[in-house]
């Protein structure tokens, strides 16, 4: 009986698998597992906006620019930390308009910098800009709509040392957008 | 919201092996999973899948890159031009358990050598290679007793500008006892 068993099983291992070397199939046994992977769809990234921290005055001592997103809201605001002074009211939230694929619910993953430099210009002297986040609104009302109805708003936080040279600081950042 | 389906490749299994697997998509607990040693069974050690290896949802960008699932924890790691999006990715798992008489209780595990093709969208193709397994390939302790669970991950390797949708594949696990 077991003799017998033993070799219907060998049989079967051989078709199955024939790269069994001879000799080893009776110390041997395999198993075939799935791969899975999923590329998501692409999405059209157009900027609409730069990101404008604004005026300021640094102190004696470093701090910050905060530009906050306001969440389903096109408006921006600003603050400031530590001995920086904000000055003029200029200032804005990168925005970028996404085209989305048709399809419900819609879910996008942003890809923000973790920190980027500025630099001045005409001159050497830098500025660290971190903190990036962002915050999707669709800007049309529910039913048909632009090809482009979902815009991307990024804020940042400037580092700002003390004496900061005065200038013209300026930079680029990337984001990366992808449609689940 | 991109579906993962991992579709399984149809081919003619033997008696036993529709058996187990009829078993599993039952749920029966894990103890009584997947292998018996006995006549029917492999004579020397028996192995079952318990998970396929998924790298979950990746964006792709105009720069080739790869995405690594680590055997050992589970995680994920992009490089190059992918992006990584989604929570749902994990290792593939075997169990394995090794049958008849006593005698030295360790084995091997031989994974693909090559890379294996996942067939995706419209006749399109990516491939997974460098495949890794944990806690290791050779001289795993194992028990006839209770089921020793290795983990395998590998390297998937994303075209510039891949197409999206789902891709799938199969690789095959060999364990050899000592």
């Amino acid at each position: 009986m077991r003799r017998s068993g033993d070799r219907a099983l060998a049989a079967i291992a051989v078709a199955l698998f024939g790269a069994l070397p001879a000799g080893a199939q009776q110390n041997s046994a395999s198993r075939e597992g799935s791969i899975g992977a999923a590329i998501v769809q692409a999405v059209s990234v157009q900027k609409s906006q730069d990101l404008v921290l604004g005026e300021f005055r640094p102190g004696e001592a470093p701090g910050t620019v905060e530009l906050h997103v306001i969440p389903s809201s096109s408006a921006a605001s600003r603050t400031s930390s530590g001995g920086v002074a904000l000055a003029g009211s200029a200032f804005s939230a990168a925005e970028f308009s996404l085209s989305a694929h048709a399809g419900a619910p819609v879910q996008f993953a942003v890809l923000l910098p973790p920190s980027i430099t500025i630099q001045r210009v005409g001159g050497a002297e830098s500025m660290r800009v971190d903190g990036f986040r962002g915050s999707i609104r669709e800007v049309c009302p529910p039913g048909p709509c632009a090809s482009s109805p979902y815009m991307l708003q990024v804020g940042a936080t400037l580092h700002v040392e003390a004496g900061q040279r005065a200038g013209r600081y300026v930079g680029t950042f990337t984001v990366t957008v992808n449609q689940l | 919201m991109v579906n993962i389906s991992v579709v399984e490749m149809t081919r003619r299994l033997p008696l036993r092996a529709a058996i187990l697997l009829g078993a599993l998509a039952m749920g029966v607990p894990s103890a009584a999973r997947a292998q018996v040693c006995n006549a029917t069974n492999d004579p020397s050690l028996a192995i079952a899948r318990t998970a396929d290896l998924q790298f979950g949802d990746l964006g792709a960008t105009p720069s080739a890159g790869t995405a690594v699932i680590d055997a050992a924890t589970g995680g994920r790691t992009v490089t190059g031009g992918v992006v990584a999006a989604g929570a749902l990715f994990n290792a593939g798992a075997f169990d394995v358990l090794l049958c008849g008489p006593a005698g030295p209780k360790r084995f091997d595990v031989i994974l693909p050598a090559g890379s294996v093709t996942l067939a995706g969208p419209g006749g399109a193709t990516m491939t997974v290679d460098t495949f890794t397994a944990s806690p290791k390939t050779s001289n795993v302790s194992g028990s006839t007793s209770s089921v020793t669970t290795i983990t395998v991950g590998g390297t998937l390797r994303v075209g510039a500008n891949q197409a999206p949708g789902a891709y799938t594949g199969t690789f095959t696990v060999i364990v050899a006892r000592q």
